[in-house]
């Protein structure tokens, strides 16, 4: 750290933007000079580069460091942009920002170049205050551009427009996932993001890697797979609930996508689900349950979304009651053995998954809890829900704020977070159990660590989120963010407040229940 | 040779570009701020600062330090502010070198900086091109340059016309000195502030303590001797270069000027370089 803004300097001492010479001019300085030359020269020239002269047929530019000998010559009339620099700030630059020196360099035309150098020359006759601040600002910007010029595939990022595209490609497959009973048409989905039907189906096939109508039946299918494991149903029911036409159609389709018969899986059924889902479908069972197993449907039945990542494949992960659509990944995400059993989402800094789905009303009471292990130090959000600007609420760790946090946003259009903090954390690495509730009647947010109370604040303008989930990152116009490095496992939302003892409960009890379900 | 420090890292933690809310809306935070939040009210505005608590009219600023009480209030008229945390090594120098008081409200009008600079630091973020985290640091410290200046011209006991006048000198200087080969004269340089020619060169000499024809002849000789020292270029080519018309006279006012003959500069220049 230093006491100024700009500790190393830049001066500006000569600048020429698109000057002209005539054929013949030469250059030849064996010296050199003792301040930093950059020379873009737009028309054929001959250059020293290095120990030996070669011409190049224009556009190209060559950096020279103080002392080394110049030599370019001109056969034809010349036109180049260049300038004088001296200060410390100029080799502070060139390392920083990779600029090669004392060699000839191709590249197309900079159109920076003159606006930034006329910027720069402006700052330096204008006299204004702080003038010397604003001339390295300037000069260091046009190295950044110049590197971003030089190296360009280090980030292959897509435009803001692409981004939009995606944004909007996500929205409508939500939007189909949700009403999966409506027969889609190719046509009818590419009206929500307003494009051609024909654009459309390019463009999704580009960003999820599967035609829209393919993707639909896929999804259809897993639904109706996961109907059939839990619902006492026919294959017929089910195929007709999804919409396919006739039985066998889906029989066949079911077969050649899942890979086995509906009406096996139907029989079969898995019998651990089914203890669960049970309770809840024969009211007069129901009454016979013990207050336990009351509360154990409230806590693990009852939850708007529960994912246990303990069954995922390679490009998505589904929730385990089937209420929503699968979560794709992005970037590479693996599994990593759960907190006691089973596995859990392992995210590298860089990967994330989106549920597109908005699984709870962020404007009404809410509880989101999740088991989370943060594997470094830094700013990281596991769990986040809000619309395409920013989210509604945060679940994070940022350990110069104190280790968990529960954020929420104060409005639609301003993303000023309100938050309860933790307790500090001594070390990374451990799984913890964090909860955020969003208690509307009381007006206020509630963290939980580990079953037990951790901080509150008040929060008066809750707001309603249209956006999708996503496990570990933040979505903050347009950008992902905080990506989060470490497990996530047993990820829950509930739409409605979970109470002290509730939480404590499900802090103490998800490792025996686990438990339990390993040893069957 | 001594190791080079590069300028602090500032980091954009949240940004918000007009963010509205309806009127009454209060926001009071009292702890657990680790950044320094900057925030630019279009709107008349209940503020807390180390002053205490009041009503300011629409266009007020402020900066607030880490782990001081955030709280405002749109008590007479809807919410419309412009606002960002951040935080960083590279905050504290630039507070000092421009002179940008914290906890206080400053009056300071409209910025027509801020969201340019905003809507910039938002694209770098949005598009994370190479090095965009130094982007958005320099593009604060810019942020951070222009509030200094913009309260340094308010503070300088200037009227508003004063200020005007001087920035509008200031741009004509930077204007003509872009320009050196031009054959400029006192009515064009006063026309392109829209000044009388009189009244322009009075101001002007007041301003930067030199005439404007003056100032231009210094700027053109300097030119000159840096293109003689350093470009292979015949004497008559630099002074037509320069905006003289005659070789003659741009060799005797050179000499005049700066105590030796242009000649004396290339032949120093050419030992130097054999």
């Amino acid at each position: 750290m230093s006491d100024w803004p700009y500790p190393n300097p830049i001066h500006l001492s000569l600048v020429g933007i698109h000057a002209t010479h005539d054929a013949g001019y030469t250059v030849d300085r064996r010296a050199g000079t003792e301040e930093y030359l950059f020379d873009f020269f737009d028309t054929p020239v001959v250059l020293q580069d290095g120990r030996e002269r070669r011409s190049f047929a224009g556009n190209v530019f060559i950096l020279y460091t103080p002392g080394q000998p110049q030599y370019f010559r001109a056969e034809a009339p010349l036109t180049h942009t260049w300038f004088q620099a001296s200060g410390d700030g100029i080799a502070e630059c060139i390392e920083q920002y990779r600029i090669p020196v004392n060699q000839a360099i191709e590249m197309p035309p900079p159109e920076f170049l003159a606006s930034l150098l006329k910027e720069a020359h402006r700052h330096t006759v204008r006299k204004q205050r702080n003038g010397e601040d604003a001339v390295a600002e300037t000069i260091r910007s046009l190295f950044r551009r110049l590197a971003r010029s030089l190296y360009p595939s280090e980030v292959a990022e897509l435009s803001p427009y692409q981004k939009q595209v995606l944004a909007e490609l996500h929205a409508v497959r939500a939007q189909v996932y949700r009403d999966l009973r409506r027969r889609w048409s190719v046509d009818d989905m590419a009206a929500l993001a307003n494009m051609s039907a024909q654009r459309f189906a390019v463009a999704y096939r580009s960003c999820f890697g599967t035609s829209p109508i393919d993707d639909l039946i896929d999804v259809r299918l897993r639904h109706a797979e996961m109907l059939l494991r839990h619902l006492p149903l026919t294959v017929v029911d089910a195929a007709q609930y999804f919409g396919f036409n006739t039985g066998s159609n889906f029989h066949v389709l079911f077969r050649e996508r899942m890979g086995r018969s509906p009406r096996g899986l139907a029989k079969s059924g898995d019998k651990s689900s089914e203890r669960l889902i049970t309770p809840s479908l024969h009211d007069e069972d129901l009454l016979e349950v013990s207050e336990a197993a009351r509360r154990v449907n409230l806590l693990y039945i009852q939850p708007a979304g529960y994912w246990s990542f303990d069954r995922f494949d390679d490009h998505s992960v589904g929730d385990d009651l089937g209420k929503h659509p699968r979560a794709p990944f992005h970037n590479t995400v693996a599994p990593t053995p759960g907190r006691c059993g089973g596995t859990a989402l392992l995210l590298d800094g860089n990967s994330y998954a989106v549920v597109p789905d908005t699984v709870v009303d962020t404007a009404q009471s809410y509880t989101v809890s999740a088991w989370l292990r943060p594997d470094r130090w830094g700013r990281m959000t596991a769990i986040s829900l809000g619309n395409f600007h920013h989210g509604a609420f945060y679940l994070q760790f940022i350990d110069s704020e104190g280790g968990f946090k529960f954020a929420v946003t104060v409005s639609e259009r301003d993303p000023f977070a309100i938050y309860a903090p933790s307790i500090t954390l001594s070390e990374t690495g451990v799984w913890h159990h964090v909860v955020g509730v969003h208690d509307r009647p009381a007006r206020e947010i509630r963290l939980y660590v580990d079953g037990k109370p951790a901080g509150r604040s008040r929060f008066e303008t809750p707001w309603r989120a249209d956006g999708p989930v996503y496990f570990g990152c933040c979505q903050v116009m347009d950008t992902f963010m905080d990506h989060w490095a470490g497990g996530i496992d047993d990820v829950r939302l509930y739409d409605r407040t979970l109470c002290d003892s509730e939480i404590a409960v499900l802090h103490s009890g998800d490792c025996a229940g686990r438990a339990g379900k390993e040893s069957r | 040779m001594r190791s080079l420090v590069p300028p602090g890292e500032i980091q954009i933690h949240e940004l918000a570009i007009d963010a509205i809310h309806n009127r009454g809306f209060e926001l009071d935070v009292r702890e657990n701020t680790p950044y320094y939040t900057f925030a630019h009210y279009n709107c008349p505005i209940v503020l807390e600062d180390s002053g205490g608590r009041r009503e300011w009219p629409a266009g007020v600023s402020v900066l607030l330090a880490p782990d001081t009480p955030r709280y405002m209030r749109a008590e007479s008229a809807d919410l419309l502010n412009t606002w960002f945390h951040c935080s960083g090594p590279g905050i504290a120098p630039c507070l000092t070198a421009y002179g940008i008081p914290v906890n206080t409200v400053l009056d300071l009008g409209e910025l027509p900086f801020l969201r340019p600079i905003l809507e910039e630091v938002r694209q770098e973020r949005a598009q994370k091109a190479l090095y965009w985290e130094d982007a958005v640091s320099d593009l604060i410290r810019r942020l951070f340059r222009e509030l200094g200046a913009l309260r340094a011209d308010l503070d300088n006991s200037l009227t508003p016309a004063q200020r005007r006048l001087e920035r509008t000198l200031r741009d004509i200087r930077a204007q003509v000195h872009s320009n050196l080969a031009y054959r400029w004269t006192v009515p064009e340089m006063a026309a392109l502030g829209g000044l009388h020619p009189t009244w322009f060169a009075m101001v002007y000499t007041r301003q930067f303590g030199t005439s404007p024809i003056n100032d231009l002849l210094d700027a053109r000789l300097k030119h000159a001797e840096a293109l003689l020292g350093n470009l292979p270029m015949t004497v008559a080519r630099i002074s037509a270069d320069c905006g003289f018309a005659n070789v003659e006279h741009f060799t005797r006012l050179f000499h005049k000027r700066l105590g030796y003959p242009p000649g004396q500069v290339r032949k120093q220049s050419t030992r130097k370089g054999a």
